[in-house]
């Protein structure tokens, strides 16, 4: 059985396998010189952003105020005509560097597209947030994933559009699609049924393009509530959520999580259900100092923020998590205010059993 | 005294390539999430030039990029026949069955998720607290115990580290 020393001996032999730093080097010369403005042309930049910067005034004036969806970084770009979304404004999770506030979908816990069976392939909707919708393929029997799905909220052009080396033009469902690779990756973008923006990407070769186009056949549009394990009674006022993700690993069984955004960056706070996997961990094992309903439970605090976790009989534990960031707001009692209005929901490693996020999530 | 974002390039790409390799495991995936970091740390160099350490907070972004990097996110399916593969590996004592293990824990680790395979090597080749890890990532203490568990129990390794990064709480933590 391997160990940690192991697992650190192979990645410092990946380090031998180290990027090429010139070519990096070219490449980023490249994308700088595309930013860069030439001193001696300062007039034609500075002109085109003042008049982009007027005609986008002038678009949003036209249509009575808003503000420009936030975009992840490199990832995808809005079109100029983006709509305004009524919603209030709630963070999509953010890494440390990102302080971007995203607005959500307005049903940021429903999936916006299906797909129907593929032989050949598994393949579930996984990731469902404000930025986009994900689903994972597999190959049944495999070792690994082979690539995933990415379907875009509406008017949202992938940046992967641009980044497409030798694209070819191919047909999905009627829609012209582009196919091609970006970086490691082969790519096919469409728009489903002529609306949103979608993209399988994977490790396929080049040569098995009909693959993609197969598997894009599959993806509709659809209206579906993301399905939970856990019913959440109560929330503070003013939490609102960004993000799912839903997991299927064969030893660790399935996991939910969702996120909950309050306004300000980053996530304010992520409750989770899943296996025990914590305590067969010797390093993180399950320090009871606490109960909820009767049931053993882990406060903790300290300079990461709370977290508070429960175990269940069934084997799953449910854990609220709240980052530093977050949480001079939600004190201790808070947190076992939200653990105690929690009810497990289905049986944990039965996802068929799971209720709609439309029961799951408090009204 | 700030660093130009030219000299930057010129002394620090290298490490910072060496460690994207092994944050993501696929040099050309590192070649990629560094290029783009590198373009948006040039549009900010006024402020990160100024840092005390400007390459930890690109590195920073480096991790950022990666979980991120949505198609390379989440990709955890640890099959059963990896498991058997491993079982067999586990019950060769000669260096051909210790060869088979190494290899299935590479082809473990290149099927974790980004968050899972980002917070092992920040844990275990970076030496980095759950707190700096959580700080790095965004997200809760308890979060990155979650990432690093499952980690660890696709990896199949047995973390009996004492006082590991991963234990729970760490000094100045406390349990409430």
């Amino acid at each position: 059985m391997p160990d940690l020393a192991e697992l650190v001996d192979v990645l410092r032999e990946q380090e031998r396998h180290a990027p090429d730093a010139d070519a990096v080097r070219r490449r980023l010369a490249q994308a700088l010189a595309t930013e860069r403005p030439n001193p001696r042309r300062w007039l034609l930049p500075v002109a085109a952003v003042v008049a982009v910067a007027l005609v986008a005034v002038g678009v949003t004036l036209l249509a009575g105020g808003g503000r420009d969806r936030s975009t992840p970084p490199g990832r995808m770009s809005t079109a100029p005509t983006a709509p305004m979304s009524t919603v209030p404004s709630a963070p999509r999770p953010t890494g440390g560097t990102a302080t971007a506030v995203h607005e959500p979908w307005p049903h940021p816990l429903r999936w916006s597209f299906a797909v129907a069976n593929v032989p050949g392939y598994s393949i579930y909707r996984e990731q469902c947030s404000p930025e986009d919708q994900m689903a994972r393929v597999t190959v049944p029997g495999a070792n690994k994933d082979i690539g995933g799905i990415d379907v875009y909220p509406d008017r949202v052009r992938p940046d992967d559009l641009d980044r497409v080396r030798r694209p070819q033009s191919v047909s999905v469902n009627g829609q012209p699609a582009t196919f091609g690779r970006v970086g490691g990756e082969t790519v096919l973008l469409w728009q489903v049924d002529g609306q949103a923006w979608a993209e399988v990407s994977g490790d396929w070769p080049a040569s098995q393009r009909d693959e993609l186009v197969r598997i894009a056949r599959a993806v509709r549009p659809a209206d579906a509530p993301v399905r939970m394990n856990l019913r959440i009674g109560w929330l503070p006022a003013g939490l609102v959520a960004t993000n799912s993700t839903f997991y299927d690993a064969a030893h660790t069984g399935p996991y939910f999580a969702v996120e909950f955004g309050d306004g300000q960056a980053g996530t304010a706070m992520t409750i989770s259900r899943g296996q025990d996997v914590q305590s067969s961990q010797p390093d993180s094992a399950f320090h009871r100092n606490a109960t909820v309903n009767g049931r053993p439970a882990e406060y903790a605090t300290g300079s990461f923020g709370a977290s508070l976790a429960v175990r269940y009989a069934d084997g799953s534990v449910v854990l609220v998590d709240v980052p530093k960031d977050h949480a001079a707001r939600y004190d201790r009692a808070t947190l076992f205010r939200i653990a105690g209005h929690l009810t497990p929901a289905g049986t944990w490693s039965r996802p068929s059993t799971w209720i709609p996020s439309s029961a799951g999530l408090p009204h | 005294m700030a660093v130009s974002f030219d000299d930057f390039v010129a002394d620090r790409l290298a490490p910072v390539l060496r460690f994207a390799g092994v944050l993501t495991g696929d040099r050309h995936l590192a070649e990629d999430v560094v290029q783009d970091v590198l373009v948006k740390a040039h549009r900010s160099w006024d402020r990160i030039g100024g840092l005390d350490v400007p390459e930890a907070y690109v590195r920073r972004m480096v991790v950022n990029e990666y979980v991120s990097w949505r198609r390379k996110w989440a990709r955890i399916v640890p099959r059963a026949d990896v498991g058997d593969d491993l079982d067999r590996g586990r019950s060769e004592p000669d260096h051909a069955g210790r060869l088979a293990e190494r290899a299935d824990l590479e082809q473990r680790l290149a099927i974790l998720p980004a968050r899972q395979r980002a917070v092992l090597v920040l844990r275990y080749y970076e030496q980095l607290t759950d707190a700096e890890i959580a700080d790095a990532l965004g997200c809760g203490v308890g979060t990155v115990r979650g990432y690093a568990s499952r980690g660890l129990a696709t990896l199949r390794i047995a973390a009996a580290e004492p006082a590991a990064p991963g234990v729970p709480l760490r000094k100045g933590d406390s349990r409430a």
